[in-house]
């Protein structure tokens, strides 16, 4: 009788290596420690991606405002919001 | 892990998949994922109908056993009639409610030829859910309080707020918002479940559960911990994926030193949602039903039981590979009403001997 076996090779490895949370090229993200996952947009990863990188609100704010079109003032009051969602999630 | 053939017939119990589903059709899948699996699956079943018995890519024969409530003299008797027709090398039960027998009869079992891996008796005592309060409090590990239900009025005098859970001692969980609705919860599964009936104070977060097996020489062999996505009604995970996370692995560790446990286990846990804090809310002194999660997380754990039970030496599992999910998927089966026929009127069944075969 053939046995039910897993899937083959790697399939079931982490894609992003299992350390630390992940964050796909679409925009999930993926908190290891806590099994939870949450999806962002461009921007949100964007941010996401600096803060892990350790840079600092300018830096995000600067970033935002280069990547896509929006003042600095509103860049940073969503800069502020997402990173102030991130910190009630666990992960900043 | 050692990866030598696993040669050996192995009797498991815990066959019915339904929305309940029992913890046998997860711990055969891990045993036939084993790399060196070359082995013989018995399945031992509680009814004609349960699920497992018809799927012939998980049991190689099904047989019909007694209720644990037949006491034990009945179970090992019959026990030892299957093992007459198909020798066993190891049997895996894994339901709650037969445990107690089978710990008392596996010295004879062993006398036999049957292995097992199963806990102390006393430490199967301590996994108790009237006990979950005092072992907690003992050890230093949170866990919702618990009171034993002397009657329905108790539930308006709780010493502590609604929320709670009504549990059976073994099976059955509701969660009730305030007594009106505790008391139906509590007629219900004391109807269904018998006495007695207990309630837990609601935590409310997220729910984790870690499965881990004891080799019986004090060590742990592997750990697998899992947040559940997806539940039924009844709170069973339909979808979990597995996580990593330290403080959930040291309190998994310290309750199983203080267990001293020996085999399959499963800790359930509420994170809770204000403080981040673990809460242990059970104890089950088996595999869960989910356990073949452990295989895709690289621990397959029902098949060192099993290597271990049979006198291999196993090395414990590095850690387990977080972010692996499962999603559970009911499956119609189309059988033969024979095999319905040959599980009623001889109590067998041989998938891969023809349905008339009694030996």
């Amino acid at each position: 009788m053939k046995g039910i076996g897993p899937p083959r090779g790697d399939a079931l490895n982490a894609p992003w290596g299992g350390e630390g949370p992940w964050l796909s090229e679409n925009g999930f993200l993926f908190d290891p420690v806590r099994g939870v996952s949450y999806s962002t947009n461009a921007v949100g990863a964007l941010i996401y991606r600096l803060l892990a990188a350790g840079k600092g609100l300018q830096a995000v704010v600067d970033a935002v405002v280069e990547r896509f079109e929006v003042d600095p003032s509103t860049a940073r009051r969503d800069a502020e919001a997402f990173i102030s969602q991130m910190r009630a999630a666990g992960l900043q | 892990m050692n990866r030598q053939a696993l040669h050996a017939t192995v009797a498991v119990t815990g066959l019915n998949a339904t929305d309940s589903p029992a913890p046998g059709t997860g711990v055969i899948r891990c045993l036939r994922a084993d790399p060196g699996w070359r082995g013989r699956i018995v399945g031992l079943a509680y009814d004609a109908l349960d699920t497992a018995v018809y799927d012939a890519s998980l049991v190689d024969e099904a047989h019909l056993i007694p209720y644990p409530a037949a006491g034990c003299t009945a179970v090992l008797t019959r026990l030892l009639e299957v093992h007459g027709r198909t020798p066993i090398d190891v049997l895996l039960p894994t339901l709650d409610t037969e445990l107690s027998n089978m710990v008392a009869i596996a010295p004879e079992l062993e006398r036999y030829g049957i292995a097992t891996l199963l806990p102390r008796a006393e430490s199967l005592r301590l996994t108790s859910k009237l006990e979950l309060d005092a072992f907690c409090r003992t050890h230093g590990l949170r866990s919702p309080p618990t009171v034993v239900l002397e009657g329905p009025r108790h539930l308006e005098a709780l010493p502590f707020a609604y929320p709670i859970a009504v549990k059976g001692a073994w099976h059955g969980a509701e969660i009730a918002r305030g007594p009106e609705e505790a008391a139906h919860a509590y007629a219900r599964i004391r109807k269904r479940w018998g006495s007695p009936v207990l309630a837990q104070q609601v935590v409310e977060g997220e729910e984790y559960d870690v499965l881990m097996l004891g080799d019986g020489a004090g060590r742990l062999i592997g750990s697998v911990a899992m947040r559940k996505m997806g539940v039924t009604d009844s709170g069973k995970a339909w979808s979990a994926v597995t996580v990593s996370d330290t403080a959930l692995h040291q309190l998994a560790e310290r309750a199983f030193a203080a267990l001293g446990w020996r085999g399959a286990l499963e800790l359930e846990l509420i994170r809770d949602e204000v403080t981040g804090a673990y809460h242990l809310i059970e104890i089950n002194p088996r595999f869960p039903a989910w356990c073949y999660l452990s295989v895709g997380a690289g621990a397959n754990l029902a098949a060192a039981l099993v290597r271990i039970a049979l006198g291999e030496t196993v090395e414990p599992f590095g850690q387990a590979r977080a972010g692996v999910a499962f999603v559970r998927h009911a499956v119609d089966l189309l059988c033969s009403l024979t095999t319905l026929e040959q599980l009623v009127t001889r109590g067998s069944i041989y998938h891969d001997r023809g349905a008339s075969s009694d030996a």
